[in-house]
């Protein structure tokens, strides 16, 4: 059984005529406990796939065709009392704007508590110890006097461990990672891929995670899926995708990655572009 | 760091506003007088120790009347903006957050109540209605009704577009949740500044329309009412007019140097 099966996706945005297709045929399915990366150039209809996923599509696109079954369940079929119960509960997700993405109004607890609330019948304690006990696996520091505060007091690192751990409280079987590092420098980044990774093999959570960068990618993700302008260019397991990639666009994409060999490689070779 | 500047309006429009408070307070309890005593021999008395703020034409004591007029109007007010405020903003807030046909049609409807001067729409409502104290604050209510809806729909537009929401989007919060719980905190500081601001137009308009005669029915005492009983009398008993008057404004501009006050402490 697989924990999550896309068909043949096809996501369209209706506001242009004719309609723009943005997703075309993708299919991919994960395990328990996977991570599968996509990757792809801004426009490749990455997030497009992840939100359709939740079925939270803005209201100009749709899907034309296809399907996704989470759990051996249709959600084209789910009421959306159905998909509030899946969204937060067995999917998760967290994206790329860790400093406007969290409530400005309402303190850092209550905001990880939320998931809490409205998916379990924890009573107000025990909600409390879990929200606490979440903060402190994120590695957020002290998280009982964190807990009252506000965003703004917080730094854009503090800020997306704040968003996985709201995202991981009710232990989601599923984590949809839309880009998480992108707006983060260097260091963090590379901590919020360990604790990442340190969260997938604790919990078991499966990992979808989006990004255009193939080195994070590469760190973090079993298998890949390499996408562009809608279309799935190459699938397979990390190594093999960027050992020997296949396909001309999944090379071209690995040669485009500045490191110091293929810079010095092409100053010797007297190809300066 | 920039100094901190003092923040006069606050501090002012505070100490006035508890003021009033205050005094309504004392004359929903204790008057000197019945404010609706008449006392023949009293009769256009001047300011003394025994009535401080003098007497009217049918000898009922100003103070004792200016208490309970203060205490009527902000009452009718409060119940305008509470009534008026409440409905604006429900609308406003679904308005703003779906959108859609529903929207179109409601603030098209607003549009068209915008577009009668105030006071004119209250005079239609009062004319079907009759005259009286609830009446007039269904008839302001339904006046207050628009600036609050716009104000509110035009928030709830802005804040349905931020990334928190879509965060409790993914998080399964159902759309009234998000509409009260999440947005609503965010929008709190301009519906308190239009609340203020609001509430001194009702204080204004109740005024008005008890001056017209339309308003809080006699012997009710209200500021407004007792404003346009005194005009005839003005040269006789000036004080019969000052007085009220001089409430009205402590009243309206105690409230609104408050919400002025309190939006520059909110930094915006």
């Amino acid at each position: 059984m697989h924990l999550l099966e896309v068909k043949n996706l096809n996501i369209e945005f209706y506001d242009t005529e004719p309609a723009t297709k943005v997703v075309k045929n993708v299919s991919f399915s994960m395990e328990e406990g996977e991570v599968l990366g996509i990757v792809g150039e801004s426009g490749s209809g990455k997030t497009q796939t992840a939100l359709s996923i939740l079925r939270l599509l803005k209201d100009h696109a749709g899907i034309s065709s296809g399907e996704i079954c989470f759990k051996e369940k249709n959600i084209a079929d789910c009421t959306e009392e159905e998909m509030n119960q899946i969204r937060g509960r067995e999917i998760s997700m967290i994206f790329q704007e860790p400093m406007t993405s969290l409530n400005p109004v309402l303190t850092v607890g209550s905001q990880i508590e939320e998931a809490l609330k409205l998916h379990t019948k924890d009573d107000r304690k025990t909600r409390k110890e879990k929200v606490i006990a979440m903060m402190r696996e994120v590695e957020l520091p002290n998280p009982e006097e964190l807990y009252g505060k506000y965003p703004h007091q917080l730094s854009g690192g503090m800020r997306q461990r704040v968003m996985i751990a709201a995202a991981l409280v009710t232990e989601p079987k599923l984590l949809i990672a839309d880009e998480p590092t992108t707006a983060l420098d260097v260091t963090i980044q590379a901590q919020i891929l360990k604790l990442l990774k340190k969260m997938n093999e604790k919990h078991r959570t499966a990992i979808l995670f989006i990004s255009h960068d193939l080195g994070v990618i590469r760190y973090l993700c079993d298998r890949v899926i390499v996408m562009n302008e809608g279309e799935t260019v190459e699938t397979g397991a990390i190594t093999d995708v960027f050992e020997h990639p296949q396909e001309d666009y999944t090379k071209k994409l690995l040669e485009a990655i500045p490191n110091r060999r293929t810079s010095l490689r092409r100053r010797r070779d007297g190809k300066k572009e | 760091m920039k100094k901190r500047q003092k923040n006069y309006s606050l501090i002012l429009g505070a100490s006035i506003a508890i003021f009033m408070l205050l005094l309504l307070l004392i004359g929903t309890f204790y008057t000197p007088y019945d404010p609706d005593a008449m006392d023949a021999g009293a009769k256009f008395a001047a300011p003394s120790l025994a009535h401080i703020f003098g007497c009217d034409h049918f000898g009922r004591d100003v103070f004792s009347r200016v208490l309970k007029g203060t205490g009527n109007t902000f009452f009718v007010a409060s119940l305008t903006i509470l009534l008026g405020g409440g409905i604006g903003i429900l609308t406003g807030a679904f308005t703003g957050y779906f959108g859609g046909w529903i929207d179109e049609i409601l603030m098209r409807i607003n549009d068209v109540v915008v577009s009668f001067p105030n006071i004119l729409l209250a005079l239609v409502f009062i004319s079907i209605l009759g005259p009286g104290k609830n009446n007039v604050i269904f008839a302001l209510a339904i006046v207050f009704i628009p600036s609050f809806a716009r104000i509110t729909r035009s928030e709830f537009l802005r804040q349905r577009e931020m990334d928190y929401v879509k965060s409790a989007r993914l998080m399964g919060v159902p759309h009234l949740r998000i509409m009260f719980v999440h947005i609503f905190p965010n929008v709190l500081p301009s519906i308190f500044s239009m609340a203020a601001i609001g509430f001194n137009n009702a204080v204004l308009a109740e005024a008005g329309m008890s001056y017209l005669g339309i308003g809080v029915q006699p012997p009710d005492a209200s500021l407004g009412r007792m404003l346009s009983e005194a005009q005839t009398y003005l040269m006789k008993a000036p004080w019969a007019a000052v007085f009220p008057g001089i409430a009205v404004i402590l009243l309206a501009l105690g409230f609104s140097l408050l919400s002025d006050g309190l939006l520059k402490k909110g930094g915006k």
